[in-house]
C-alpha cells in the first residue's frame, strides 16, 4: 500500500466510525442526560477533526502528485536534447531551455533571455523571416519545420528547424508563441552533399561518352543515358521498353541470352562482352558491355550496363594484328633470302667459273647452263621475297592457303 | 697502281670462291673474315677497292664502311648483301658505298666492277697524290 493509500484508508476509517455513533436526525435530543449531550457534542467534534484530517490528507496527496509531475516536466523541459521555447510576438524569450541557449550560444537560459530583446535583429540572418515566422503563426496557428538561418552569439550561423504554436488568451488575443526547435546544421550539409553527390553521378551518367542502361530480368530496357540514342541512332521513345536484343546483330541474340542467364544463375557480380550492334542507319558498330546485376537484399531484380563503341578499337586492333603479321611476313622473308642467298651464291659463282673452265664447246657446258637458269630462277624468287610489301594469299592444297609471291610483291 | 682488292665476308666459302675468280682475272686479293679483321689490316696496308659484305658477325658491313670512310674518301667500296630493300640501298649510300649487289651475283659482275673501279681510279690519277 503506497502512503497515499495509507492515508486515505485512514480517514475513511475515522469517518464511518463517527458516523454510526451521530444521530440521523435531532428527535430525542431533550431526552437525553447532559452528560450524554457533552459526549455526543464531542464525538461530533472529532468526527469534524476526522473529516477536516482527511482533507487534508487528500490535498497533500494531489500536492505531491503535482510537484512530482512539474519535476517530471522541469526534468524533460532542462535535459531535452531538442529546444524548448515560448516567445512573444515582439521578439523576445520569456522562456527557454538550456538547449535553446546552447544552440544560440548563451551560457544559460537566463542569460539569453536577459540578452535577447529582438531575437529577429539579434539573432536572424534573415529577419525578415521572422515577420514570415510569425505571419504564419498569425495565421495558421502553427508552423512545422520553419527553416531559417541563425547568428549564434559567437557570430557564427547555424541553421534552425522550428515546430511551434500559437497560445492565446481568453478572448482570442496572442499570448505567446511556444514550441520546438533543432539544429539541422549538420543535417543540412549531409543533405546537400547527398544531393550534390547525386547531381554529379547523374551529370557523370548523362554525359558519359559510354552507354549506361538498365534492364529486368526480362532484359526489357528501362533505364538509359543520352550516349544509348548518339551510338544507336534510336530516340528514347524509339529505345524505351524494348528488348536490348532490339539493337544487337541477330546472329548475337542466342549467345547473349546464353551468357546472361548463366550469369543470373550463378549470380556473378560482373561480366564482360563483346558483340555487334546494327545502329538505325544500318551501320554495324561493336561494344564492350559490363554488366552489373542489380540485387534488392538478396534477389536479383535486373540489370545494369555499361558499355563502350570500341568499333574503332576493333579496327585498330586489325589493323594492328594486320600489320604484325605482314611484318612478320617480311622479316621471314628477309631471313629466307639471307640464309637461301649465300649457298646460292657460292653454287652461282662455282656454275659460273665451271662454265668458264669447261668452255662453251664442251658437252658438258649445257648441265652447267640448266644449273645457272635454275639458280636464276632460285634468285627471281628471293629478289620477290625482298620486295614483299603487302599480304596477298591464294589456295594451296585443300583449306591452306600461301602467300601470293606475285601480288604480296608487286 | 697496285690492283689489291679487300674482300670481307663471314662465310670461309664465298672468300675463297671470290679470291680464286678475282686471281685468276690479275688482282691481288686480300680476305678478311669480320671488319673487325679488316680494320685490322687496314691499319698497316692502303686498299682503293673494297667488297664489304653487310651482314658480318660483329660491327656490321655498315658501320665499317663509315670507319673506313673517315680516313679515305677516295677508294671504291662496293657492298654486297644477301638480303635489301630501298631502304637498304639509301642506307648505302649514306654510309659511303659506290654500288652494292644482291646475292646471288654474278661473278662477271663483280669483275666488271672492279675493272670500272680500277678504271676509274687511273681515270683519276691518284697514283699522284699520296693517298693511297
Amino acid at each position: 500500500m503506497t502512503r497515499k493509500e495509507s492515508k486515505s484508508k485512514k480517514a475513511s476509517d475515522l469517518r464511518k466510525r463517527a458516523e454510526k455513533k451521530v444521530p440521523k436526525s435531532t428527535e430525542g435530543i431533550g431526552d437525553m442526560s447532559a452528560n450524554e449531550d457533552q459526549k455526543l457534542i464531542h464525538e461530533f467534534q472529532d468526527q469534524q477533526v476526522l473529516r477536516l484530517q482527511e482533507s487534508i490528507a487528500e490535498r497533500e496527496s494531489a500536492e505531491e502528485e503535482l510537484r512530482r509531475s512539474e519535476k517530471w516536466y522541469r526534468s524533460v523541459f532542462e535535459n531535452a536534447w531538442v529546444g524548448i521555447f515560448q516567445s512573444i510576438p515582439e521578439g523576445r524569450f520569456i522562456r527557454v531551455n538550456p538547449a535553446v541557449a546552447k544552440m544560440y550560444g548563451y551560457d544559460s537560459p537566463d542569460e539569453m533571455i536577459s540578452t535577447i530583446t529582438d531575437v529577429a535583429k539579434q539573432h536572424y540572418v534573415d529577419p525578415l523571416k521572422r515577420d514570415l515566422f510569425k505571419n504564419i503563426l498569425d495565421e495558421q496557428g502553427h508552423v512545422e519545420d520553419f527553416q531559417f538561418e541563425i547568428f549564434r552569439k559567437d557570430g557564427s550561423k547555424i541553421l534552425i528547424s522550428v515546430n511551434a504554436r500559437t497560445v492565446y488568451d481568453d478572448k482570442g488575443g496572442i499570448l505567446y508563441y511556444e514550441g520546438t526547435q533543432t539544429d539541422i546544421t549538420e543535417h543540412k550539409i549531409l543533405e546537400d552533399m547527398i544531393r550534390e553527390r547525386e547531381r554529379r553521378y547523374r551529370h557523370l551518367v548523362e554525359n558519359s561518352g559510354d552507354i549506361v542502361y538498365t534492364t529486368d530480368l526480362r532484359g526489357i530496357l528501362t533505364y538509359f543515358n543520352p550516349a544509348a540514342e548518339r551510338v544507336t541512332g534510336y530516340t528514347i521513345s524509339q529505345l524505351f521498353g524494348k528488348h536490348f536484343h532490339f539493337v544487337v546483330r541477330k546472329d548475337y541474340h542466342e549467345q547473349l541470352d546464353k551468357f546472361y542467364d548463366k550469369q543470373l544463375l550463378e549470380k556473378t557480380p560482373t561480366s564482360y562482352y563483346e558483340f555487334p550492334i546494327v545502329t538505325k542507319d544500318g551501320k554495324e558498330k561493336w561494344l564492350g558491355q559490363q554488366v552489373q546485376l542489380i540485387f534488392e537484399q538478396e534477389d536479383v531484380v535486373g540489370f545494369q550496363a555499361t558499355a563502350r563503341d570500341i568499333t574503332d578499337r576493333l579496327k585498330a586492333e586489325e589493323e594492328q594484328h594486320r600489320r604484325e603479321i605482314l611484318s612478320a611476313i617480311v622479316e621471314t622473308a628477309g631471313m629466307v633470302c639471307h640464309e637461301l642467298n649465300q649457298p646460292l651464291q657460292v653454287i652461282s659463282g662455282h656454275a659460273e667459273m665451271l662454265s668458264v673452265n669447261l668452255g662453251k664447246e664442251h658437252p658438258e657446258n649445257g648441265r652447267v647452263n640448266i644449273m645457272e637458269e635454275q639458280i636464276a630462277r632460285i634468285a627471281g624468287i628471293t629478289k620477290k621475297l625482298m620486295k614483299i610489301t603487302k599480304r596477298e594469299t591464294r589456295p594451296y592444297v585443300e583449306e591452306i592457303k600461301i602467300i601470293d609471291l606475285d601480288k604480296s610483291a608487286s | 697502281m697496285e690492283k689489291k682488292i679487300l674482300v670481307v665476308d663471314d662465310e670461309e666459302v664465298i672468300r675463297n670462291m671470290f679470291q680464286e675468280f678475282l686471281s685468276k682475272n690479275g688482282y691481288e686479293i686480300r680476305l678478311a673474315e669480320s671488319a673487325e679483321k679488316a680494320l685490322d689490316i687496314l691499319k698497316t696496308e692502303s686498299f682503293m677497292v673494297m667488297f664489304l659484305d653487310l651482314k658480318l658477325p660483329g660491327i656490321s658491313g655498315m658501320e665499317l664502311c663509315k670507319k673506313i670512310r673517315k680516313d679515305n674518301d677516295v677508294g671504291i667500296i662496293y657492298a654486297f648483301t644477301g638480303y635489301t630493300d630501298l631502304f637498304g640501298l639509301i642506307d648505302c649510300r649514306r654510309a659511303g658505298f659506290d654500288d652494292f649487289f644482291t646475292k646471288p651475283v654474278k661473278l662477271e659482275l663483280l669483275l666488271q666492277a672492279a675493272q670500272e673501279a680500277f678504271a676509274k681510279l687511273e681515270r683519276w690519277n691518284i697514283d699522284e697524290y699520296d693517298i693511297t
